[in-house]
């Protein structure tokens, strides 16, 4: 199996789906575990859970005492039940911001621009981004219309904090032809500060994303959402520690940089909280077995050595190819 | 003599006034967000009637009829209490209600039908649930098909905007309207918009029977402290029919039928927005990012320049 184009057609199909499936009545839901922009409403086939928590927390807290507290669980549930069927290939498959990034990887590519990395020893500090954003996101909506620990209520203007900065927000809805997302508001400081934060991270996003692969997804509070679920799900990623070299293939194919895939030799589930799932570790490993996708208990995808060899023959042909042009 | 002529003066405006007032006066449905505790806001619906927006709350209605239909069209139907309209929804989400009395006065029968949109955000969790669990993305509340329960109806159309938000209207949208009768669309009667600071405008159908109008700017609104400004404006239709009959035992020669929308709307978000100001923010981010990491590169391709010392 060629991992990269069957990856890619899924990539294709899926952003299709989300992106313009609202046009052929595609309708997923509004509990989804990835960024189906609900500010793209008539060509979304579904809605991001990011927007719908936020927008679900800005109640006072007696309201969830009642419909709207078990309308909340309803949604949490279903939207974990989703983490369950995919894991975190929502964000190596599915998401459309994911995607979005990988074409301007592989733009780069073709421009032989040479790309960047993050510096290891800010590694940690990056890690904990996605997490502030999170516990920010979840909060700060929830301040809006409650007042906690004897502070004021917050502005308005941050009912919903991340939709604000996401680059999703402008950047899918102008996949659409609509470009009326890229704005600034100067109605109130808030709203001001807001919507200029947010056309800085689109800007962060199209160059970054050009230099470094995966550039956003070290960030995404959705990545670290997800992962507070991942343990549980079906689709799973084993790794058969007496099988592994240490070569370091694994590593150097994963677009996070993800250490532990090539050095932990102890632990079997290797989803980690920057893990996309885009199986690329597996496929570049070149010990029969070692390294398996595995889906409610049945092996879907797994390392070979004649899948590596023929992997490698391909990759050397694609650079001739490339060399040849 | 001068007596006679002030008094038929004075009758003569009273006259004027009560024509005006009468021609003037239409009946629609309120909603009201009342907080009952703790920011804990609870919907309620009334009927009003008078000169918009000045108006009175309507406690009887002639042989009505009170219907909300649901977003996916299903169609519930409700009561009406001393001008109160019951608001306990079985769904969260959205619905069109629907009011419509008969009566006969003057050998006409009337038929009014007063519309408006209701955004229902609690439910009853047992009905409820599977649509919960299901969740919605798809689906406007504009551009909905005529409905069959009432005779004469106007439904709003998708708004042509030039702004950034979806969901409402603003000053400066053009919102095109279909007039229906019997499901058919009527295609030369007009409609009257009257906002609530007062403009007011008689819109005619275009050749395809479309009635659209700009919402004007509520230029004589204070929006210095709060952009976001929130105004009202009534639309209302009325059509005739020259048919003769009996209705509750009362024998009328034509029916007059009224409708009547009510529609909130907001100041444009383009007095408040720059397009501009974002695409320039973004380009400056894209360029000062890029020429940073380049001279970045660029320093650490440099090659350290070997310094020899002459050793004689």
């Amino acid at each position: 199996m060629n991992l990269n184009k069957v990856r890619f057609t899924i990539q294709v199909i899926t952003f299709l789906l989300i992106v313009y499936g609202g046009y052929i009545g595609l309708d997923l839901g509004d509990k989804l575990p990835t960024f189906a922009c609900v500010f793209n409403p008539e060509g979304t086939g579904g809605k991001c859970y990011l927007g719908m928590i936020q927008h679900d927390l800005d109640h006072p807290w007696q309201a969830f005492l009642g419909f709207a507290g078990i309308a909340f669980l309803i949604s949490l549930f279903i939207f974990v039940l989703w983490v369950w069927v995919l894991n975190k290939a929502w964000c190596g498959y599915v998401c459309p911001l994911g995607t979005m990034q990988d074409w301007l990887t592989s733009l780069r590519k073709k421009l032989k621009v040479k790309f960047i990395e993050y510096d290891w020893a800010n590694r940690e500090s990056i890690k904990k981004v996605k997490w502030i954003l999170l516990i920010l996101l979840l909060l700060l909506p929830f301040m809006v219309s409650n007042s906690l620990l004897g502070l004021p209520k917050l502005p308005g203007g941050l009912t919903m904090p991340f939709c604000d900065i996401c680059p999703g927000r402008m950047l899918i809805p102008a996949f659409v032809g609509d470009f009326n997302q890229f704005y600034i508001d100067f109605s109130n400081p808030t709203d001001l500060i807001m919507t200029s934060l947010g056309m800085i991270v689109v800007g962060l996003f199209i160059v970054g994303s050009f230099f470094k692969k995966r550039f956003f997804c070290y960030f995404c509070p959705m990545a670290a959402f997800q992962y507070i679920f991942s343990k549980q799900s079906l689709f799973k990623l084993y790794k058969d520690g007496s099988k592994c070299t240490k070569c370091g293939d694994c590593y150097n194919a994963c677009d996070m940089d993800i250490l532990e895939i090539a050095d932990d030799i102890k632990n079997k589930n290797l989803v980690t909280e920057d893990c996309t799932l885009c199986l690329k570790c597996v496929a570049a490993c070149p010990e029969e077995g070692c390294l398996e996708a595995n889906f409610a208990g049945k092996t879907i995808f797994k390392s070979t050595k004649e899948g590596f060899i023929l992997r490698m023959a391909m990759n050397q042909q694609i650079q001739k190819e490339s060399n040849n042009d | 003599m001068y007596g006679y002529r002030k008094t038929m003066q004075k009758m003569t405006l009273v006259f004027l006034f009560c024509m005006i007032s009468v021609a003037n006066a239409g009946t629609w449905i309120e909603q009201r967000y009342v907080d009952k505790s703790a920011g804990n806001y609870d919907k309620e619906l009334y009927l009003k009637e008078g000169n918009f927006p000045q108006s009175e709350v309507v406690e009887n209605l002639n042989n009505p009829t009170l219907l909300y239909r649901y977003d996916y069209g299903e169609v519930f139907e409700t009561d009406f209490d001393h001008g109160k309209i019951n608001v306990n929804l079985p769904y969260k989400g959205s619905y069109h209600l629907f009011i419509q009395e008969r009566y006969v006065e003057d050998s006409i029968l009337h038929i009014k039908m007063y519309k408006t949109r209701v955004y229902n955000s609690k439910g009853n969790i047992e009905d409820s649930l599977i649509k919960e669990i299901r969740g919605k993305t798809v689906g406007s509340h504009f551009g909905k098909e005529p409905f069959e329960a009432v005779t004469f109806e106007a439904v709003l159309q998708k708004p042509i905007k030039q702004h950034h938000i979806n969901c409402c209207v603003y000053s400066g949208d053009i919102v095109p309207i279909k007039v229906y009768f019997k499901q058919k669309q009527l295609k030369n009667t007009p409609i009257v918009i009257t906002t609530q600071q007062g403009w007011e405008k008689t819109v005619n159908p275009d050749s395809d029977g479309l009635l659209s109008f700009e919402i004007p700017r509520n230029t004589y609104a204070d929006i210095s402290k709060n952009k976001r400004f929130k105004e009202q404006l009534l639309i209302e239709a009325f059509y005739e029919e020259n048919k003769s009959g009996i209705y509750k035992k009362k024998p009328y020669k034509k029916i007059k039928y009224y409708l009547s929308i009510p529609l909130s709307f907001h100041t444009s978000p383009l007095e408040y927005t720059s397009k501009s100001a974002g695409f320039y923010v973004v380009i400056s981010v894209i360029a000062v990012f890029s020429l940073g990491l380049y001279y970045y590169r660029r320093k650490k391709k440099k090659i350290v320049k070997e310094i020899w010392f002459e050793e004689d």
